[in-house]
This record gives structure tokens, C-alpha cells and sequence, in this order.
């Protein structure tokens, strides 16, 4: 069995690396690893050049960079702050267009077969609380994108810095909630309205606004996940990846 | 000097090291403990998450280039990180002159007839 070569040495402390830092690979997590690679290869570099032997010369260079456990939380804690920023404009944006297609897919459809005073407690509980649930999803998701940026371009020292990226991550989780809770509250509607009211909703416009709605999961899964693996006192199992 | 001694004063010395021109991480490093005779020595945890800091907060800007035989980060100044590095300096210098006061020796009216 042969000892491996230096380069191979970095590689393996850069993959442990980013098995417990970037679980989820991407094109941001590829850049900054080339980044950490060049540093790695520069001391193995000077060492040589010092006249080290390249094998222990590779060692010396991944021992002094630190050990993986303790780079994590350190580079974690400043990686997730794009994911942050990323995740807020998704359940922002993401918020802001269903809530325009399902308003504009019921106001298109039939009218209400009820008038104020007519209308269904049930209807009137999942109306309400469809709109209130919603509202604080959007107002949660600027709030956690506002926590995120401003500080960073105005606080860049401040320990409040570190404390409103705290928040800002309880304000994606806000959102992220309400959002589904928005949803639920949306299905109830729907659900009561075609039992009371058969023949008072247009389906094929709802199934179309339905499967778009579908459709996004997928596009706020990515920062949610980077964000999931990413957020203080998570770490990912060893020699995931 | 370890990481808690140089809080509050890290950016700082990062811009001062990126003054001169564009520089990747292992020569800042390489910079800063050559400009403190080896007494700053900054851990790679300390450095990167301070560099990715201060490109958010717009006082520097990284670029790919590409060094020997790989990709390579450098970064460098920005006119708003030019302005906070001279703001810094005048921080600092001030700092320096009313500690360096509060803490010399007091001078006794035996000494200055002395």
C-alpha cells in the first residue's frame, strides 16, 4: 500500500472539509474551496521551497490550517449569510406570486355565492386567517432579508451583526411557517367552499395555479436546505457527502 | 497574538495589508506576520470568514485570477475601504494617545527638578 502524495493529503482534509461545511455542493462551495486549496498549496509550496520533505511538508500545511471540527463553525457562520439572503427574497418573491396568482384565480373564477352578513363562519375563519397568515409571511421574509443585508454593509464589526443574523434566521423560519400555514388555510377554503357550495369554484384555473404553486418547492428548497445544514449548532454527520 | 487579542482590530489590519495592491489569503497572512515581525500569526478560521466580512460590507473586492497552475482569490481595496482604513488610522491614533498619556509614568516636581 503506498503512502498517499501530498496533494493527496490536502484533498482528503479539503474533502472532510466540505462533507461537515458545504454538505450540499455547489457552485459557491466549489469556489471557496478552490480558495482554501491555493492557500493549502502555497504553505506546502514554501515549505518545499524551504527545503521540507513534500509528505510531511502536506501534514504540516493541514495541521497549521486548523482542525475540521473547529474551521466549521467558524466558516459557517459567515457562509450562511448569502443562503440567508437568498432564502428571504425567495419567500418573499415566492409569497408575492402566489398570493397574486390564488387572488387572481378566485377573483377570475365565479363570485361568492354569500354576502357579508351570509357568509360561513368556516368560510369567514379560513378567509381571514388565510389573509392575516399570509401578510406576516411577506412582512417576515423582509424582515429577514433587511436583518441580513443592512448590518452587514453598515455593522461590519458590531455584535449586533452577529445577533440580527440570529433574528434573521427566526424570521425565515417565520415566514416559512406562515407561508405553510397560509397554504393550509388556503386548501381549507377551497375544501369548505366546494362542499357548501358545489358548482362555485372554476377547478381547472385552481388545479394550474395548484401545480405552479407545486412547482416552487424545488426552488426554495435549495437555500432552505443549504440554510438547515448551514445554521449555528448543526453539524453534519462526519464523512457525509 | 491569538484571535481575542486583535478583536476590534483585524479589519483594520486587513485593509492596511490590502493597501498596497490585490493580495489572495495566504500572502495577507504572509504579509501581516512579515509587518509584525511574527507576532500576529492569523489562524485560516480567523482570516477567510474576516475577508468574506469585509467584501459584504463592500471595504474590499475579490476576483478570480489564475495562479500557478490554479484558480486563485485576490482581493483588494475598494475607495469605500480606502476611506475606512484612514478613518481607522485617525481611531487609532487617537486611541494611542490617550492611553500612551493615561499610562506614562506620572512626573513627580523631584523629577522635573531633576
Amino acid at each position: 500500500m503506498t503512502a498517499p502524495g501530498p496533494q493527496e493529503i490536502i484533498d482528503s482534509y479539503l474533502r472532510q472539509l466540505r462533507s461537515r461545511v458545504w454538505p450540499a455542493a455547489d457552485r459557491e462551495s466549489a469556489d471557496h474551496l478552490d480558495e482554501l486549496r491555493d492557500h493549502l498549496l502555497c504553505e506546502l509550496e514554501q515549505q518545499v521551497s524551504n527545503g521540507a520533505e513534500p509528505h510531511s511538508a502536506a501534514r504540516r500545511a493541514v495541521l497549521g490550517f486548523g482542525r475540521v471540527d473547529e474551521l466549521t463553525g467558524k466558516l459557517q457562520r459567515e457562509l450562511i449569510r448569502p443562503h440567508l439572503r437568498r432564502l428571504g427574497n425567495v419567500l418573499l418573491l415566492l409569497g408575492l406570486g402566489a398570493g397574486a396568482t390564488w387572488t387572481g384565480v378566485l377573483m377570475a373564477g365565479p363570485p361568492e355565492p354569500w354576502t357579508d352578513r351570509t357568509e360561513p363562519r368556516t368560510i369567514r375563519f379560513f378567509d381571514i386567517g388565510g389573509e392575516s397568515a399570509a401578510t406576516v409571511t411577506l412582512i417576515a421574509a423582509a424582515l429577514a432579508i433587511l436583518l441580513v443585508t443592512a448590518p452587514g454593509q453598515f455593522l461590519v464589526r458590531s455584535r449586533l451583526r452577529a445577533h440580527c443574523q440570529h433574528w434573521s434566521v427566526l424570521a425565515c423560519a417565520t415566514s416559512l411557517l406562515l407561508g405553510l400555514a397560509t397554504a393550509a388555510q388556503l386548501a381549507g377554503y377551497l375544501a369548505v367552499r366546494a362542499v357548501l357550495f358545489p358548482g362555485s369554484l372554476a377547478w381547472t384555473p385552481i388545479a394550474i395555479a395548484g401545480l405552479l404553486t407545486a412547482a416552487t418547492v424545488p426552488i426554495l428548497a435549495r437555500p432552505l436546505r443549504a440554510v438547515l445544514t448551514m445554521r449555528p449548532g448543526h453539524h453534519a454527520p462526519r464523512g457525509a457527502h | 497574538m491569538r484571535a481575542e487579542a486583535l478583536k476590534g482590530h483585524l479589519d483594520a489590519l486587513l485593509l492596511a495589508v490590502l493597501e498596497p495592491g490585490p493580495a489572495h489569503g495566504f500572502a495577507v497572512m504572509g504579509e501581516l506576520r512579515r509587518r509584525t515581525g511574527g507576532t500576529v500569526d492569523l489562524e485560516s478560521g480567523t482570516l477567510y470568514p474576516a475577508l468574506r466580512r469585509l467584501e459584504e460590507a463592500g471595504l474590499i473586492t475579490g476576483t478570480w485570477t489564475t495562479g500557478p497552475g490554479r484558480r486563485r482569490r485576490e482581493y483588494q481595496l475598494t475607495e469605500r475601504g480606502r476611506r475606512a482604513l484612514s478613518e481607522e488610522r485617525g481611531v487609532w491614533r487617537d486611541f494611542v494617545a490617550t492611553i500612551g498619556a493615561a499610562l506614562a509614568p506620572a512626573v513627580t516636581a523631584r523629577d522635573a527638578g531633576a
